[in-house]
């Protein structure tokens, strides 16, 4: 097969081997040479290490649910502890929250980041935006209990400034929880978003408004369904590490909305029940590979890895 | 949807400059709410950082802002605590350790997926991208299962361990990027100039992957620092890290000098991120396509 090139002569008319794609059979088949097994050996540890701390721990835990009496039946039984209903639906619920409210704000900031024009204003969103990793979860849990405690800042400044008269109760509930897993998640939002947004083409919102729209309409009806999937990957990612909070939802937390993992830890600690901790565990990790994969089958692997970096 | 002016003044400054656009009622609305929108922000993000800060040279026992006396005392009751020094090496005996280990086993990974031919390729960078989507707490419960029955609990090694399987995905995502970065025609070119072919690995293709391999074991480190879940159910009495121990002494009553530690940590910890953005160059400037 042959290319030519246009009526008008090229020099020489190129070869093409025709060009397809190794089927995954054939790929099998190849004789492993030594380059294959040498890139097989060098992951040998890694297989191993996954194996043994990852692969093995989780299936034993999986296991747990088919115990006896049976797996219908502890089913069955965690769904109907109403304590682990209540904590299952709060941990889903809040994540969602604190999700949407993470890439809504993040995305703000990241937009902002990509799109400014003072260097300073960049320099100050990013640091504001990395503040959140130099502190320990724990050390988050105190900074928000000093802020949001009934005398704390917030109330104080809200006082003097006769917003309210009496302190509002801020902390010990689901509120706190949510400010301050929101305050977490910030920096895991706004960098997969900045990579989104940096990596639109910039021209097209241009030619849109050269074709009479106006700035709102540019952005939204031709920026935005092209950011959509990166906004989606980080929505998958940021919501799978929300349901796996621990630190936060207990100090901050009030007695009545606790997450599903404040219950197994109650549960290991005070009860001994680890055959009731695996079950909810095993329900949220169920919960993390279901959303996962619905993202990966949404957005593609490309999207989700990048976002990661 | 911000920005402030024309189309032009919203888009980088790459693009071209001059055109503009209809304004519409929203977003002559929406400019200035944008603008105090992102200022609330930044302040809610430094904000905690600062007030910690500020508590640690108070001299309250309580957690109240502002304090009434200002000092140095919180700093020197930590570094004569016997408690928590030892909590912040033990920290590091585990942290460091954890890390080497995810960037030792996790850095053949990043080669083989970046440089070579095996089959099932997406597979392993799931696989290696899993643990950051566990969910910690799932986790940690799977772990204690099996330490419980292998007598690995509430030991070193088992601790270490699972603090480097958190930092394999850190080491695969920084140090492949890298390697994709550095061309593999650099190793031909060095065996064209006479070097043998491991001559050629070691002094070129790894030494140019040095840093991103630092970066990734600081990275690593830090994840190992900051971790509080797993060490909560797999650590006993000889592993509190600093995080376990701020955990357990919060919830006996709120001691000051974790003000003090905090603030230390945000220190360390706002130096060793600009190390490992310095490391990583300006990758997050530049569009990743």
């Amino acid at each position: 097969m042959t290319v030519t090139g246009s009526s008008a002569a090229t020099e020489e008319d190129v070869p093409l081997a025709p060009v397809r794609r190794r089927g995954f059979a054939e790929r099998i088949r190849a004789r492993p040479g030594r380059p294959m097994l040498f890139g097989f050996g060098l992951c040998v540890p890694f297989f191993a290490m996954m194996a043994i701390l990852v692969a093995y721990p989780v299936v034993k835990l999986v296991l747990v649910l088919f115990q006896p009496p049976g797996f219908v039946s502890n089913i069955r039984a965690f769904f109907g502890e109403e304590l682990n209903v209540t904590a299952l639906r709060v941990t889903l619920v809040d994540s969602l929250v604190v999700t949407f409210l993470v890439v809504a704000l993040g995305s703000v900031i990241a937009w902002s980041i990509v799109t400014t024009r003072r260097p300073a204003v960049r320099l100050i969103l990013m640091a504001s935006v990395a503040a959140p990793l130099f502190m320990n979860q724990i050390i988050k849990v105190f900074a928000f209990t000093v802020l949001l405690q009934r005398y704390g800042l917030v109330n104080e400044v809200l006082i003097r400034l006769h917003i309210i008269s009496q302190p509002l109760s801020l902390i010990y509930n689901q509120f706190a929880v949510i400010v301050g897993m929101t305050y977490y998640m910030m920096p895991w939002a706004v960098l997969p978003l900045y990579v989104t947004f940096v990596s639109l083409d910039f021209d097209l919102p241009l030619v849109a408004a050269s074709l009479g729209a106006t700035r709102i309409r540019a952005l939204r009806d031709v920026c935005l369904p092209l950011a959509l999937p990166g906004i989606f990957a980080t929505i998958i990612l940021d919501y799978v590490f929300c349901l796996g909070f621990f630190v936060m939802p207990l100090f901050l937390g009030g007695p009545s909305s606790p997450f599903t993992s404040n219950v197994i830890y109650q549960d290991i600690t005070s009860f001994y029940n680890f055959s009731g901790a695996a079950i909810s565990s095993v329900v949220l990790l169920v919960a993390a590979i279901v959303i996962v994969t619905a993202g990966y089958v949404a957005v593609g692997r490309d999207r989700m890895t990048r976002a990661l970096a | 949807m911000s920005g402030m002016g024309t189309l032009s003044a919203s888009l980088p400054r790459g693009s071209r400059r001059g055109a503009t656009t209809r304004k519409g009622i929203l977003s002559a609305v929406l400019s200035p709410a944008g603008v105090v929108l992102r200022a609330v922000l930044v302040i809610f993000m430094i904000a905690p950082v600062l007030c910690i800060a500020v508590l640690s040279f108070g001299q309250e026992q309580t957690l109240e802002f502002p304090p009434q006396s200002w000092g140095v005392g919180l700093y020197t009751t930590f570094f004569h605590s016997g408690y928590w020094i030892t909590a912040l090496l033990t920290s590091l005996k585990i942290g460091l350790p954890a890390a080497l280990l995810a960037v030792v086993v996790g850095t053949p990974v990043c080669w083989v997926l970046s440089r070579g031919m095996l089959p099932f390729k997406s597979g392993l960078q799931i696989l290696a991208l899993s643990p950051l989507i566990l969910p910690a707490i799932a986790f940690a419960i799977a772990l204690y299962g099996m330490y419980l029955r292998f007598n690995v609990l509430y030991t070193d090694t088992g601790l270490i361990l699972a603090d480097a399987t958190l930092g394999i995905p850190f080491v695969l995502l920084i140090v492949k990027a890298a390697l994709d970065r550095i061309p593999a025609e650099l190793e031909l070119v060095a065996m064209s100039l006479g070097a043998k072919r491991p001559r050629a690995v070691l002094e070129i293709t790894l030494r140019l992957l040095g840093p991103a391999v630092f970066a990734s074991f600081i990275m690593s480190f830090m994840v190992s620092f900051d971790e509080a879940t797993l060490v909560q159910f797999l650590g006993g009495p000889g592993q509190t890290t600093l995080p376990k121990a701020i955990f357990d002494s919060a919830r006996t009553g709120f001691q000051p000098v974790i003000l003090a530690i905090a603030t230390i940590l945000e220190f360390g910890t706002g130096i060793l991120i600009v190390t490992v953005g310095k490391l990583r160059g300006s990758r997050a400037v530049r569009a990743d396509v």
